[in-house]
């Protein structure tokens, strides 16, 4: 079980490298798309800002996955301890 | 594809890497121990003090098969220099954090500086591939992201290298996983050093591995950390070894997140993980201690040492499994 929780972990974290980026850029090049080339520098300053605001919600999501699943786990471990 | 002579000469190259590591290894960790270069592994019951340091026969095998390459595949001479260069100033930076601990924030920073070589030599092509996306126009932006591309793999190679074979024996998995993806893909130069790394790496999980005869110390560490990454650079593969280093990436990730900043291990009072009196390590449950990924693998109960790192040699295995793959996931329309 232990092997497979992580192995999901994993999983989940490597799908979303792979799927965060697509999205993010695709949500980013949706909301600044190339064509306002007249301000091309605050466009890529705020395509920038805006990529790591994502980023950073995914890193706060992958953050509550992981605490709720390792205090959920120790409690386990340890109410199965303590039973007679 | 590669064709069949350069194939051959990556399996060269690599015989060479790992030859030099392990032929040096014995004669190193006696020299470390008469010198009293040890270090404490303190997840033993006993104790014993095991010579430190011995990743510079690491860095040995993997200097010997950068200037190997750039004498075989002369046409990218540069690459194989620069990853000999990034090498080189990461274990000299580990050297120095070995002898005299270098501050939490310092050594990130210094690490940072192992890019040189490849910034002075201008091998990085700024245009990174990804996944669904294909090739991304980054002109301006990524040769301030180079250093962030050696100093982030570095530190947290670094962070897990924390029992018997942890770091060489997950460490050698991605550089093979890199290899292969880089033998697909037809760069000989990058193959060749990251099937030299693999190997080279091999030849020292067998004297790092539980129960330790040797220790890398932040001079392996750092230094294989950097060559992972000078090898994305070096080889086009960023996005890929961001997945294949996943386990890495969480337990760097895990660990500033619930401290809150950069740390030292030896500056952190409440441990993750604590030895019991019957030689099993179970995580601890102190609510301001590192959630580690050796915390997560103890958070369902102890375990032996040797098994917590088998278990982060699968998790490692399956993030290059799906680095693998990723290689291959076509551009969406």
């Amino acid at each position: 079980m232990r092997l497979v929780a992580l192995g999901g972990l994993v999983v989940f974290v490597c799908s979303s490298v792979i799927f965060g980026t697509f999205l993010i850029t695709r949500f980013v090049m949706f909301i600044l798309p190339s064509s306002m080339t007249q301000f091309r520098v605050i466009t890529d300053i705020l395509r920038v800002l805006l990529a790591v605001a994502l980023a950073y919600a995914w890193l706060r999501i992958w953050k509550i996955i992981t605490d709720r699943y390792f205090w959920r786990s120790v409690g386990a471990f340890a109410r199965g301890r303590d039973e007679p | 594809m590669l064709d069949a002579y350069s194939g051959i000469m990556v399996l060269v190259i690599s015989l060479a890497a790992s030859a030099t590591t392990y032929l040096t290894i014995p004669q190193l960790a006696s020299w470390l121990r008469r010198r009293g270069i040890v270090g404490t592994d303190i997840h033993k019951l006993e104790k014993p003090k095991i010579p430190e340091m011995c990743g510079l026969s690491v860095v040995a095998g993997l200097v010997a098969a950068g200037l190997l390459s750039s004498q075989i595949f002369a046409a990218n001479w540069k690459g194989a220099l620069a990853f000999v260069g990034t090498v080189l100033i990461a274990g000299t930076i580990g050297a120095i954090d070995d002898l005299k601990p270098l501050g939490s924030k310092l050594k990130p920073v210094l690490t940072g500086l192992a890019a040189a070589p490849i910034l002075v030599l201008g091998t990085y092509d700024p245009h990174p591939i990804f996944p669904l996306i294909g090739t991304i126009r980054l002109t301006i932006i990524y040769p301030f992201l180079v250093p962030l591309a050696i100093a982030i793999p570095a530190n947290a190679v670094n962070m897990l290298d924390v029992f018997n074979g942890s770091m060489s024996g997950t460490l050698a998995t991605v550089s093979l996983a890199l290899a292969l993806v880089l033998i697909f893909s037809g760069n000989s130069t990058g193959a060749s050093l990251a099937l030299a790394m693999a190997a080279s790496l091999f030849a020292f999980y067998l004297f790092n591995r539980y129960p330790a005869r040797v220790f890398g110390g932040d001079i392996g560490s750092l230094a294989a950390g950097a060559a992972v990454g000078a090898l994305s650079i070096i080889g086009r593969i960023e996005a890929i070894t961001i997945v294949a280093l996943a386990p890495y990436i969480m337990n760097a990730f895990y660990g500033l997140a619930s401290i809150g900043r950069l740390y030292e291990r030896r500056e952190i009072k409440s441990r993750p993980v604590r030895l019991r009196d019957d030689g099993m390590l179970e995580a601890t449950t102190e609510k301001n201690a590192p959630v580690t990924l050796a915390r997560l693998i103890l958070a369902e109960g102890p375990l032996r040492e040797q098994q917590i790192v088998h278990v982060m040699m699968i998790l490692t295995a399956v993030s290059s499994a799906i680095a693998i793959l990723t290689f291959f996931i076509p551009e969406a329309p």
